[in-house]
Order: structure tokens, then C-alpha cells, then sequence
């Protein structure tokens, strides 16, 4: 009923888990820069109007209500089974938290600051460049922290519409639930996921770490 | 306006001849608002209506009223961070509106209360902002700001690395001061600069600009509400009420001695006469000599003014106290004659102001409220 051991299931499966791994990483790391690209990107054109932040915050909150698999199923016949679905659903998912953290961060220098910037003579893009970026910069990587723990368990949804990645073990075992090696498959995809989720928390501690202003180091 | 060129010159003269700042300084440049207004659209009343002010070159020129008064307005529109609605102002001439705004502002230096320092930026990194902005090379923006930081008394060893956060509120405008001379602009707009800052703290840095200023010789506009800060800084003070409406435009002297108006009059407030003599410096009267000085009284120095004398006197409860000049005592003065003082201060105040009052009314007793009545030529009925 159980089938193998895990351990042995492990290394049974090893390659197959690996790949998987590899995978999902890779692919969540690719879908998170694009939607930190993207979402700062837009963040930036859209904070100084109020009504622009807005619309882009509150067109993507609605876009957040929708499950995934929902979307996911809409977008198939349009994009096809596999990552031209996968991808651009998933990058969406993630902008929100991205946009939302760069718009909060941009406005959220102290008004001062602001006023002696533009008094002693730096241009609008020079302000924002030199001052508000890096003022607003913890919390703008906050938001893409949030991002890539949303990302990672996205990709692993993707599974459904033909992300490869260990989405792939968690839905056999959820197809094939109560034949041999379900469990195992279930475990190690879940633990697998978390190891994921867990080493791009490390990684943002350190990239916060060292891109964080001195001056502003808490 | 343009022939006031020649008096910036001599003026830059003057202040590399002190020897205390090493990089040449420009003195400062004349500033004419000629009917400026800043009305916003939807309100009825404009916030700024037509004012005109002549600002000479060198002078600190006080901003002073209300909150609401639209002062802050009327500075702010001298660098263009907001737009006049109608009327000319002019920098040594030229039109601020034919310019362009971002690069104006690099010429003119900005001080405000809340500082606004760069969190992010070390000290240095926030001082050599508008030199790098302007395209100053590194060792020149470099020693710039050494010199700097030691001109508002700041230890550049210690504190060019440090951050904002890690200095006091006083030590923070210091260099909120240092950054706005930076690139040596001929003109600084200062927007309450010292009222964050304990009292202690406020007179120190009033004192330590003033005498920084006496070198600089910049032409400053200077926004207060603070009435006594207005008369102890000022070249000039225009007395403001709403909507900028300047009720009178006139030296300390003569506001204190002469207001123009019930508002003016209003605005000086009590002790008129007590604010006049904080004008006025020891050096202004004929010494007695040293050794009539009562023992064990503190000597105050000769720069001080005759409202520190006064104190003094009450303070210690003495009608003398020794006089010193380099720290050698060198006289001493007494109540008689910082009385005889003030009598002559009112003479020549009534002269001036054309009044009829007679001056053989009793001078002021320390203690009494003669207020506001020194100047205006009412008479003295209200000595008691």
C-alpha cells in the first residue's frame, strides 16, 4: 500500500526528484526576476498618480481573487499546455505583491527629504534614482520576498496545465491516491517545495543584508 | 539692479580677508519681488497678493507673521518651488521664471526646519550633493566639504562618515546648513531653520550663523514667527500679514521704536523696549574704569548686548559689573549709564520717527513694562 520506504524512495526516484527540483527552482527564480522587473518597473511610472496606483493595484488585486487553476484553465486554449501559460500566469500572481511594496515604499519618504531634494536642485528622475529608490528599497524587497514564496507555490500548481517541476509528484500522487508510492510521492514533493521556499527566504536575507542603505540599516 | 555686481565683489573681498574660510566666498546678490501672487485655483483669496520687496545684496532679510501669513509661500516661490501665479522675480537681475527651475536651485541655497537630511547618505555624501550636482571635480567637492563641516563646527574626522540619525537635531542642521552652503550660492532661503531645536541649541546656532554670516556677507531670506528671532537676526524684517500683505518693511530699529501699524504694533508685542536693547552692544557705551568694579561679579564680554547687561545685572543683583574685552577686564558698566543709554536710544528713535514726544520723559526702569511706548512717540504715561 505505502510502497517503499521513503528513504529508499528517495534514492529509487533520485533522478527524477532532482530534475524536479532543479526545475521548479530555476523556473521560479526566472518568473520572480520578471515580475520584480516588471512590477518595479510599473511602480515607478504609476506612484506619484494617485488614481494610476490605483487602477494597477486594484487590477491586480481582482486578478489575485481568481484561483489559479481557474486561470490557468482560461488561459490554455490561448496559450497552449505547458510554460507559455504557466509563465505569464504565474508573473502576474507575483507582480502584485512587487507593485504594491515599490508604490507603498516611493511614497512612503519622508516629505522633508523630499522638499530639500527639489530645494537644493535635483531633477524629478534624480530624486527618484538617488533618493526615494534606495529610501524605499527594504520595502520594495519585502514585497518581492512575499513574491517568490507565492511563485514557488504557484510553479508547483502550474503542474496542472504542464509546468514542469515537482507540481509534477504532487498531482500524481493526488491522481493516483491509495496505489503504491502515493505517500511518498506527496511527501517529497511537499518537503522538496519547502526546501525551495526556504533556501529563496535565505537568499533574500543576505540580498537584504548587503543592498540596504547603511544609513537606513535597521 | 545690475550695478550692484560691484558691491558683490568688494564683499568677496571682505570675506577671504578674514582668513577663516579658504575657498573664495561670494557674497551675495540683490533679490526684487515686484508684484508677486500666488493665487490657487478654487480659493477665493490669494495666498500671496502682489508683493513687492527689495532684498539688498548681504542682508538677511526676516520673513515674519502669522502661520498662514503666506511667508513660507513667498520664499518658496524665490526658487520656484512654487510657481508665482503673476508677477517678476528678480536675482541680480534676472527674471527667476526665464530660468530653469532645477538649475536655479543649485544657486540657491535651502535650509528648512525639519532639515531634511538624505538617511541614506552619510554626512559627506549629503554635503557634496549640490557640488557634484553642478559638476564639481572630487578633490575640489572633497575639501569643500572638510571645509564645511569645520565652518558649523563640526569635526570632520569624526563626523564626515557617520549618518543623520547618528547626530542631535542640532548637529543635524549644522550640516543642513553646511549642505546649503555647499556649492557657495549667493542666495539662501531658510525656512525656520532653528525652531526644531531646544532653546539652548537655537540661540547657539542663531549666534554661530550670525557671526558665519558676517563673513559670508549672502543674501538671505529668512521665514520666521518668532518675533525675537526676527529682530536678533535680521538686517531687515518685513512684518507680514495675510496673504503677504507686508505691513512694514523696516530694520529692527525702527520696527521696535516705530511699528507702522495696530498689527505691527500687535505682533512686537510686549517689551518693546527690553527687544530694542538686544540691538544695541555694550561697545555702545563709555566705560568706567576697571577698578570701580564690585568684587566677585562675573565680567560679561565686551560683545554682549546691552539686554545681557541688564540680566547680568538683575541676575546678580548688582548695579555694576566689570567689562572684558579678549578676556582682559577692561571697564566697567553700570545701571546709570546703560540707563543714560536707553534715553539716547529713544532721543534719536523720536528724532527719526519726526514725533513731538518729549525727551525729557523718565527712561525706562528695569522692571517696569515701558513696552512698546520707547518708539512710537504716545508718551509715557504708563511709566510707573
Amino acid at each position: 500500500m505505502y510502497g517503499l520506504p521513503f528513504p529508499e524512495y528517495l534514492s529509487a526516484f533520485r533522478e527524477d526528484l532532482i530534475g524536479g527540483f532543479q526545475r521548479h527552482m530555476l523556473l521560479s527564480v526566472y518568473v520572480l526576476v520578471i515580475a520584480t522587473i516588471v512590477g518595479v518597473v510599473l511602480g515607478m511610472l504609476v506612484y506619484r498618480n494617485k488614481l494610476a496606483s490605483a487602477a494597477a493595484i486594484g487590477s491586480l488585486a481582482v486578478w489575485f481573487t481568481i484561483p489559479s487553476i481557474a486561470l490557468f484553465g482560461i488561459f490554455v486554449p490561448i496559450f497552449g499546455f505547458g510554460l507559455g501559460t504557466g509563465v505569464p500566469v504565474i508573473t502576474v500572481y507575483g507582480l502584485l505583491p512587487v507593485l504594491r511594496n515599490t508604490i507603498v515604499g516611493l511614497n512612503s519618504v519622508d516629505a522633508p527629504t523630499l522638499d530639500a531634494a527639489r530645494g537644493i536642485g535635483m531633477g524629478r528622475f534624480r530624486i527618484l534614482w538617488q533618493i526615494e529608490l534606495p529610501l524605499a528599497w527594504p520595502v520594495i524587497l519585502a514585497g518581492v520576498r512575499v513574491s517568490g514564496q507565492l511563485i514557488v507555490g504557484l510553479v508547483a500548481i502550474g503542474a496542472y496545465v504542464g509546468v514542469t517541476g515537482l507540481g509534477e509528484q504532487l498531482f500524481n500522487a493526488l491522481v493516483n491516491l491509495g496505489s503504491v508510492n502515493t505517500f511518498n510521492q506527496a511527501l517529497a514533493g511537499t518537503l522538496l517545495v519547502a526546501v525551495i521556499a526556504l533556501l529563496l527566504d535565505a537568499v533574500f536575507v543576505l540580498v537584504r543584508r548587503f543592498s540596504t542603505p547603511k544609513g537606513i540599516r535597521v | 539692479m545690475s550695478e550692484s555686481t560691484a558691491t558683490t565683489t568688494t564683499e568677496g573681498t571682505t570675506a577671504r580677508s578674514t582668513g577663516a574660510s579658504r575657498a573664495a566666498e561670494a557674497g551675495g546678490v540683490p533679490i526684487v519681488l515686484d508684484g508677486v501672487t500666488k493665487k490657487y485655483p478654487g480659493t477665493d483669496s490669494a495666498a500671496v497678493d502682489d508683493i513687492h520687496l527689495d532684498i539688498a545684496p548681504g542682508n538677511i532679510v526676516m520673513l515674519v507673521g502669522p502661520s498662514g501669513c503666506g511667508k513660507t509661500t513667498t520664499m518658496r516661490m524665490i526658487n520656484r518651488l512654487i510657481e508665482p501665479t503673476s508677477g517678476r522675480i528678480l536675482i541680480d537681475g534676472e527674471d527667476v521664471l526665464s530660468l530653469n527651475d532645477v538649475k536655479l536651485r543649485r544657486t540657491i541655497g535651502y535650509v528648512i526646519q525639519q532639515i531634511g537630511l538624505f538617511p541614506h547618505l552619510t554626512i559627506e555624501q549629503n554635503v557634496a550633493m549640490v557640488p557634484n550636482l553642478v559638476g564639481w571635480d572630487k578633490k575640489r567637492t572633497a575639501s569643500r566639504v572638510e571645509e564645511l563641516l569645520g565652518v558649523v563646527g563640526l569635526d570632520p574626522g569624526e563626523f564626515a562618515h557617520r549618518y543623520p540619525r547618528q547626530l542631535s537635531g542640532g548637529q543635524q542642521q549644522r550640516v543642513g546648513v553646511a549642505r546649503a552652503l555647499a556649492a557657495d550660492p549667493p542666495i539662501m532661503l531658510m525656512d525656520e531653520p532653528f525652531g526644531a531645536v531646544d532653546p539652548i541649541t537655537r540661540t547657539k546656532l542663531q549666534d554661530e550663523f550670525l557671526d558665519l554670516q558676517r563673513r559670508l556677507r549672502k543674501t538671505i531670506v529668512f521665514v520666521t514667527h518668532d518675533f525675537d528671532e526676527a529682530v536678533k537676526m535680521g538686517d531687515m524684517i518685513a512684518v507680514l500679514d495675510k496673504g503677504s500683505r507686508i505691513a512694514q518693511y523696516a530694520s529692527p530699529e525702527e520696527i521696535l521704536t516705530s511699528p507702522a501699524d495696530e498689527f505691527v504694533t500687535g505682533f512686537v508685542g510686549h517689551g518693546a523696549t527690553l527687544k530694542r536693547l538686544q540691538l544695541e552692544r555694550l561697545d555702545s557705551i563709555e566705560l568706567k574704569p576697571a577698578s570701580t568694579a564690585p568684587p566677585g561679579v562675573e565680567p560679561l564680554p565686551d560683545r554682549s548686548t546691552l539686554h545681557d547687561v541688564l540680566d547680568a545685572m538683575i541676575a546678580d543683583g548688582q548695579d555694576a559689573i566689570p567689562v572684558t574685552r579678549d578676556g582682559e577686564v577692561v571697564g566697567t558698566v553700570t545701571l546709570v549709564d546703560l540707563l543714560d543709554r536707553v534715553k539716547e536710544l529713544r532721543a534719536e528713535a523720536d528724532a527719526k520717527a519726526g514725533t513731538t514726544s518729549p525727551d525729557s520723559r523718565p527712561g525706562p526702569t528695569p522692571g517696569t513694562t515701558a513696552d512698546v511706548d520707547l518708539a512710537a512717540g504716545t508718551g509715557a504715561e504708563d511709566q510707573r
